[in-house]
């Protein structure tokens, strides 16, 4: 059984088509990229997998259960944007993830957040977004989770950082696991990738194995990426 | 993991509205405390004030808290940190009872601290005596049962005005992605609705109460100077408590039908 699976989903605003059948089924163990423009449909594609949407067709399965709360329990999700609760403070945002998730590991959360030189004592009001989007970071990479989905982990980081919130992710990841990541910076992550899924107009138009890709097409993901969406 | 949503969700309101409930008794102390000296004119000005603000933050309490508490379900349940909310490992009527829950709760605190600022502000006083005396004159006695009846009827009223509010912000969002001047809209033509629904059962019981039909013939102008005063609100209080579980029974399927969150 696949642990995640998309089957027929669509989604669609008024008349406005987001995404057209969309089929997908993610093994465990693997680091997949989730690949496309801007407005290609891939944050609805995450948001829909982690009930911020109802799919306007189509199903979406988690180990073979529909969105809810079991499937809640194994998805880390990462967001684009910050979404905790800013007049709390770190601690209480890491009391907060571990009075909810049973798999949250706080210990863990503070060893990574002494790495990344963040005080816990400190409200989130009083952070940079950087820092609050390292917090979250920090916070979805402690559970121990059996699907991690990054919606733009590296958007709001300087390059220096990039790279070790990379290592954070690779390093951090449950064993056994899968972690869809979803950006354009492909440079930056296509190292760490075993699979990629490329999403144009609402339409997976590519699920492969990144080595198999390299080999069939010739060079490197990213180069892969220009040719194949250039404007 | 409804007391854990429960305990987050009054500590984020709960604060606030301390501040009101400390200005609210403490403007009423200090009234009463001036007061005392009235025969002082600078400080019955002093007092009278107090006694004002005292008043103003009785008003302040109850609208503060539901103007927040339709704020924070609309921070909570559309906005950034409904990120947080709906990927929670909680079913979504666990969310929707937490909210519920916590108004109740902050708002029985509320109407408890008006109460207290009251009495603080007016026992023994001329127009306590007053009110006293004219709640003995009524037809129907009982004066306790007249407050407890009346305070019960404001607060369900009260509460059922906070979940129109729920609903407006749920309907309003499904069908327009959560532009709120439509949800307050819609907000506005679901407690017109259930006030015409309210009045319908009054209808529905002076079909087959000939005294409740007098409510309806009566030529006296007042509530309070009917016979059956006490079945009139007991009819109300009844009236609001159906509205407020029909509404809660519909906002829960509005809400487990899911969410499009932008």
């Amino acid at each position: 059984m696949a642990l995640l699976e998309c089957k027929h989903l669509y989604k669609n605003f008024g008349d406005r088509q987001i995404l057209t059948d969309i089929n997908l089924a993610i093994p465990e163990g693997k680091i997949i990229g989730l690949l496309g423009k801007n407005g290609t449909g891939k944050s609805t594609l995450i948001k829909l997998i982690n009930d911020l949407l109802t799919p306007s067709e189509g199903e979406v399965l988690v180990k073979g259960l529909p969105v809810g709360v079991e499937s809640k329990e194994i998805i880390a999700y990462l967001p684009e944007r910050t979404y905790l609760d800013k007049s709390m403070t770190v601690n209480q945002v890491i009391q907060f993830f571990a009075d909810f998730y049973r798999n949250f590991d706080s210990e863990k959360a503070r060893k990574l957040l002494a790495d990344l030189d963040l005080d816990p004592t400190q409200k989130l009001n009083k952070m940079s977004k950087g820092m609050q989007e390292k917090v979250q970071l920090v916070l979805v990479m402690s559970r121990k989770a059996d699907l991690y989905i990054l919606d733009e982990p590296l958007g709001g980081v300087d390059p220096a950082t990039r790279d070790y919130i990379l290592d954070t992710i690779l390093t951090n990841f449950n064993e056994g696991a899968s972690v869809i990541i979803s950006t354009h910076l492909i440079q930056d992550i296509e190292r760490i990738l075993d699979e990629v899924i490329f999403i144009d107009k609402g339409k997976i138009i590519c699920h492969e194995e990144c080595d198999t890709l390299r080999e069939r097409e010739g060079g490197s993901i990213d180069a892969i990426f220009r040719r194949m969406f250039k404007c | 993991m409804l007391s854990k949503l429960l305990k987050y969700d009054l500590k984020s309101k709960l604060p606030f509205l301390c501040i009101f409930y400390a200005l609210a008794i403490g403007c009423a102390g200090l009234a009463r405390l001036f007061l005392l000296f009235s025969e002082i004119p600078i400080l019955n000005i002093i007092g009278q004030i107090f006694s004002g603000a005292a008043i103003s933050m009785i008003f302040n309490t109850l609208i503060n808290n539901v103007l927040r508490a339709w704020g924070l379900f609309r921070q909570n349940l559309y906005g950034d940190p409904s990120y947080l909310t709906h990927t929670l490992p909680v079913r979504k009527p666990a969310i929707y009872l937490s909210k519920a829950l916590d108004g109740l709760i902050t708002m029985t605190i509320s109407f408890l601290v008006s109460g207290l600022t009251l009495v603080i502000l007016y026992y023994g006083t001329k127009l306590w005596d007053t009110v006293a005396l004219v709640l003995k004159a009524l037809p129907d006695g009982r004066p306790a049962l007249t407050v407890a009846l009346v305070v019960g009827v404001v607060f369900l009223e009260v509460l059922n005005m906070l979940q129109c509010g729920f609903t407006g912000l749920i309907l309003g969002h499904k069908s327009n992605k959560g532009k709120i001047g439509f949800s307050v809209l819609i907000g506005l033509g679901v407690y017109s609705a259930g006030s015409l629904f309210v009045l319908g059962i009054f209808g529905a019981a002076a079909l087959i109460d000939p005294n409740m039909r007098r409510f309806f013939m009566t030529s006296q102008s007042s509530l309070f100077m009917l016979e059956d005063m006490h079945a009139v609100l007991a009819l109300s209080a009844f009236a609001y408590a159906a509205l407020i579980g029909i509404l809660y029974g519909l906002n829960v399927k509005w809400l487990k039908q899911g969410v499009n969150v932008d």
